[in-house]
């Protein structure tokens, strides 16, 4: 039997709450085979494009090989894919084709027991020009490749628009659904496809080794996880399925990079960048975030004496070491795991989808919320462009350090942005500095304020030797609690602390993504200090 | 099929030697089907495994390559940032450990990279040609390292030194594979221990790190071993008969580009060449931008970074080796119930430190092909025996 994954939240959010969009509106308005622009957040209602106006409009691949191509609108993912392999001799055409599999349950074995188990199985079809290079049509939609009604979503790349136009197939209809430009300003900022797709880019939430629930190098996503009579097994997409590292290092990091760089382009004007917020909230706010893990299997932990934790989860390793060179002299922290174990047990963790319960961590340990890779790109293009110089974006990222996500005192900071900022010029955004300084005469010295101009009052020749130095300090009190029987468990309270404002975003979608405890959702979120303490939130 | 042929379909050798090689891989095969130590329990025989010159294969045969990242993985998990593991890697072949491995050329007065040479060829291949003809070695060492080869350099009182100064180091020139564990000895082990179906319990085992530290047939913190591993053992699971694919070896699968950019706009992966091997089964590659176009690799950026390592090229490459599945869904040989242990149950251990020494290679004169030891205080204490060639051997 095939497999009965529901996926709730891939209906976009088209019928949540109920006073906008298609909940609100009777489905059969839809006209099977026409095309609608439905921007949740913006437009009341669907409203039919016509044929002229998408050839006149839209300019990214599925608009040009299948919407305009004057034949009958496909309406599942196979026939789809015929469309489009239809159109693969032509200039336009896209005839490379890689599938890539992923499952919040995919090491979970089927059985006659676990048949029911919702492992959420997702394809993600990538087609390209040339084998090796990026593509410009991603599809994703469940195992079900002739169904009519299960979610089929399209995001195409639009070179002129210079962006990525969403697609969403609804009751025998195709829905624009907004382009990358949407995701980034109210009205339809974090509606629709932008609630995943927050700033408009690719969304890969388990981008890194080992890759977490994607069928990978790390771990396969193995046939014995479908019904031995499941039609799938001899379906090319799921037998000829490519590996994670490949979708991330050829197609999603340099499609989110595509993005980043064109909207930054599209916002020089006059020799000033503008919508400087939209930029620099990359570095002050958690607009989005990765998922990130030990390369240690749940299970192997019985056999293992310490395995590594993600360095991420700590501090923002990526842009502060990657991008800024800072060279703290430390290592990737190891966890005892021993005491790891003693906690699975302590705060009963286990994976559920709501009906079946799998005691223990998820497949790869101590997964965790991690800065997003798609804030790197925006900061490295502020950099290159002189908007900020490198002090300036450490002095940034070094407030509140220890949380490198979900920091509300970096946060703090954005009202202090001003709207535009001089392309190439003095980096060092003085009506900002002035700001907060005029700001910080009147708040504690403790404020996230004062400790921002703690960080830029640092002479030029030391800033990078004085947050190398904190760095190796934090990290060294780190080490000591991880390896602590008293300690630990408040580390691991704070990675399920992590993880509860994790769920509460609509990123989360699926319940095994991450483990449940007995530590309530609505227990204190908790944060680190630089002295490796553990405490509410302040 | 009458004989194997020599890795990447190369065409060093002349009839008799590709007999010969032939029949060393077909030894090969037998005894690690066969392998079953007195010392150990549950480690074989491995009789999902076979040897396609004495059983050929049926009509439902299917080739499955399997593919892993070139950049090493332990060296990745044990890094804090990208240029640190970069500079790791480029450091020394002895952490090139993903089964290739590679040498960067620099401009002398910029240091910017002008060239980086990957190789995926086994030792054993160009033991067995310096054995069958030295000549060709020099030549070979020349056309692809260095026209300043002398035999010399290679040669030690007449046996060929696999670490030979146009072979030891990332600055000097990769010829082939030299690191401990990067050898067609390991990857012919890897693959037939990876068949042994095992249940723990009345659960079978399918996990790769699971797989691999039940089964000891690798490295659990490489790419490779417990990909190879878990991707073998899901063939055996579905009760197929499994081997290596023709020719027996490591191949370069290929180079993503995707998110390069050149000074001149121009694709990246003109710069790409495959020196060695085919186009299917490649061995050798260089990246290397023609004089004359203006710039060099150190120019080129990935994700807005120059290159400054050869490693971030890596990052980038794969590997693979292809698997041959056949007689699908009829095998029935039954699961280990267990892992591999040491007999009389002496616990757990960690490596296959104490393998047999195989028996005499087919070109070996002395007999003296032994499985080297493992050095289990290395600081990847875990994998395969290294298979160490005779010296002066000829066919």
């Amino acid at each position: 039997m095939p497999h009965q994954d529901r996926f709730p939240t891939r209906q976009y959010a088209y019928a949540s709450g109920g006073r906008l969009g298609l909940a609100a509106a009777a489905p059969t308005q839809l006209a099977a085979g026409s095309v609608y622009r439905f921007l949740l957040g913006r437009d009341v209602e669907p409203f039919l494009l016509s044929p002229d106006s998408v050839k006149a409009e839209f300019h990214d691949p599925f608009a040009e090989l299948v919407l305009g191509g004057g034949e009958p609108l496909p309406v599942t993912a196979r026939s789809l894919l015929a469309a489009l392999d239809v159109r693969n001799d032509d200039a336009a055409g896209l005839p490379v084709q890689n599938s890539f599999v992923v499952a919040d349950g995919g090491q979970i074995p089927w059985s006659s027991e676990t048949a029911a188990l919702q492992r959420q199985l997702r394809f993600v079809i990538t087609r390209a020009k040339l084998p090796g290079t990026p593509a410009d049509l991603f599809i994703s939609t469940s195992a079900a490749f002739d169904s009519p009604t299960t979610f089929l979503q399209v995001i195409g790349w639009d070179p002129v628009l210079k962006a990525y136009r969403f697609y969403d197939r609804r009751d025998g209809a195709w829905i624009f659904a907004g382009s990358s430009w949407d995701a980034l300003v109210p009205p339809t900022r974090g509606k629709g496809p932008f609630d995943s797709h927050v700033n408009g880019a690719l969304n890969m939430k388990e981008l890194k080794l080992p890759w977490q629930n994607w069928h990978s190098e790390a771990a396969g996503i193995k046939v014995e996880i479908l019904d031995p009579a499941d039609p799938l097994r001899a379906e090319k997409l799921w037998t000829a399925r490519s590996p994670a590292q490949e979708f991330e290092r050829t197609f999603i990091r340099p499609g989110i990079v595509r993005w980043m760089q064109a909207r930054f382009a599209a916002c020089i004007d006059g020799g000033r960048l503008t919508r400087l917020p939209e930029f620099m909230r990359h570095l002050l706010e958690t607009t989005t975030v990765n998922l990130a893990s030990s390369v240690a299997e749940n299970g192997q932990l019985a056999t293992l004496d310490r395995f590594k934790l993600p360095l991420t989860f700590f501090f923002n390793s990526d842009a502060l070491l990657n991008t800024l060179g800072l060279e703290p002299d430390i290592a990737v922290p190891e966890v005892d795991a021993g005491l790891y174990r003693k906690c699975l047990t302590e705060f009963d963790v286990a994976v559920t989808d709501g009906n079946f319960r799998f005691p223990g961590d998820t497949h790869f340990v101590f997964v965790v919320p991690e800065p997003a890779f798609e804030d790197l790109p925006v900061l490295e293009a502020l950099l290159s462009a002189s908007v900020i110089s490198r002090k300036l974006a450490a002095c940034l990222l070094m407030v509140d350090f220890p949380n490198p996500v979900f920091s509300g005192r970096r946060a703090a900071l954005m009202k202090y942005v001003p709207a535009s900022a001089a392309f190439g010029g003095q980096s060092d955004l003085p009506e900002f500095v002035a700001a907060v300084e005029q700001a910080a005469a009147a708040l504690p010295p403790e404020s996230p304020e004062a400790e921002f101009l703690a960080n830029w009052r640092l002479p030029d020749n030391e800033w990078q030797p004085a947050f190398a130095r904190r760095i190796e300090e934090f990290m060294a009190n780190i080490g000591a609690r991880l390896n602590s029987a008293t300690a630990f468990p408040d580390i691991f309270r704070l990675a399920e602390s992590r993880r509860r404002e994790f769920r509460r975003r609509p990123l989360a979608e699926f319940r095994l993504t991450t483990p449940v405890t007995n530590i309530p959702e609505s227990a204190a979120l908790l944060e680190l200090t630089t002295d490796g303490q553990v405490r509410d939130k302040t | 099929m009458i004989r194997f042929d020599p890795p990447g379909f190369l065409q060093d050798l002349d009839e008799a030697q590709r007999g010969a090689w032939s029949d060393w891989v077909s030894q090969q095969l037998d005894e690690v089907r066969a392998r079953d130590d007195a010392d150990f329990v549950n480690d074989g025989p491995r009789l999902q495994f076979f040897n396609p010159l004495k059983s050929a294969p049926d009509s439902d045969a299917v080739e499955r390559d399997i593919t892993w990242t070139a950049f090493p993985k332990i060296v990745r998990i044990q890094s804090v940032s990208d240029r640190q593991r970069w500079r790791s890697a480029d450091s020394s072949r002895d952490v090139q450990d993903e089964y290739c491995e590679w040498s960067v050329t620099r401009d002398p007065h910029t240091e910017k990279i002008v060239r980086v040479t990957f190789t995926s060829e086994g030792p054993e291949y160009w033991t067995f040609l310096a054995s069958a003809d030295p000549d060709k070695v020099v030549q070979l060492y020349r056309q692809h390292i260095s026209p300043e080869v002398k035999p010399e350099h290679i040669f030690q009182r007449g046996t060929y030194n696999p670490r030979n100064r146009w072979n030891n180091s990332t600055t000097n020139g990769a010829m082939h594979l030299i690191q401990r564990n990067n050898t067609l000895g390991a990857e012919i082990e890897l693959a037939a221990a990876a068949t042994i179906v095992r249940t723990i319990n009345g659960r079978t085992l399918d996990a790769e790190q699971e797989l691999i530290t039940c089964g000891q047939y690798g490295q659990p913190e490489r790419n490779s071993d417990p990909h190879i591993g878990a991707v073998v053992n899901e063939l055996a699971r579905a009760k197929h008969d499994i081997t290596l694919a023709n020719p027996v070896g490591l191949c370069i699968a290929g180079l993503s580009v995707a998110g390069w950019q050149t000074p001149d706009g121009s694709p990246a992966s003109d710069y790409w060449t495959i020196t060695r091997g085919t186009p299917e089964k490649a061995l050798r590659a260089v990246f290397e931008v023609p004089a004359g176009k203006g710039f060099t690799v150190g120019d080129i950026k990935i994700s807005g970074r120059n290159i400054e390592f050869g490693s971030q090229i890596a990052d980038f490459i794969t590997i693979k080796l292809t698997g041959l599945a056949t007689r699908l869904g009829k095998s029935n040989v039954a699961p280990f119930n267990g892992c591999v242990q040491r007999a009389g149950g002496r616990g757990r251990w960690g490596c296959l430190a104490s393998r047999k020494p195989s028996p005499r290679g087919p070109w070996s004169a002395e007999g003296d092909r032994t499985i080297r030891l493992r050095d289990a205080s290395s600081w990847r204490d875990c994998g395969h025996g290294t298979v160490e060639l005779p010296h002066g051997a000829v066919p």
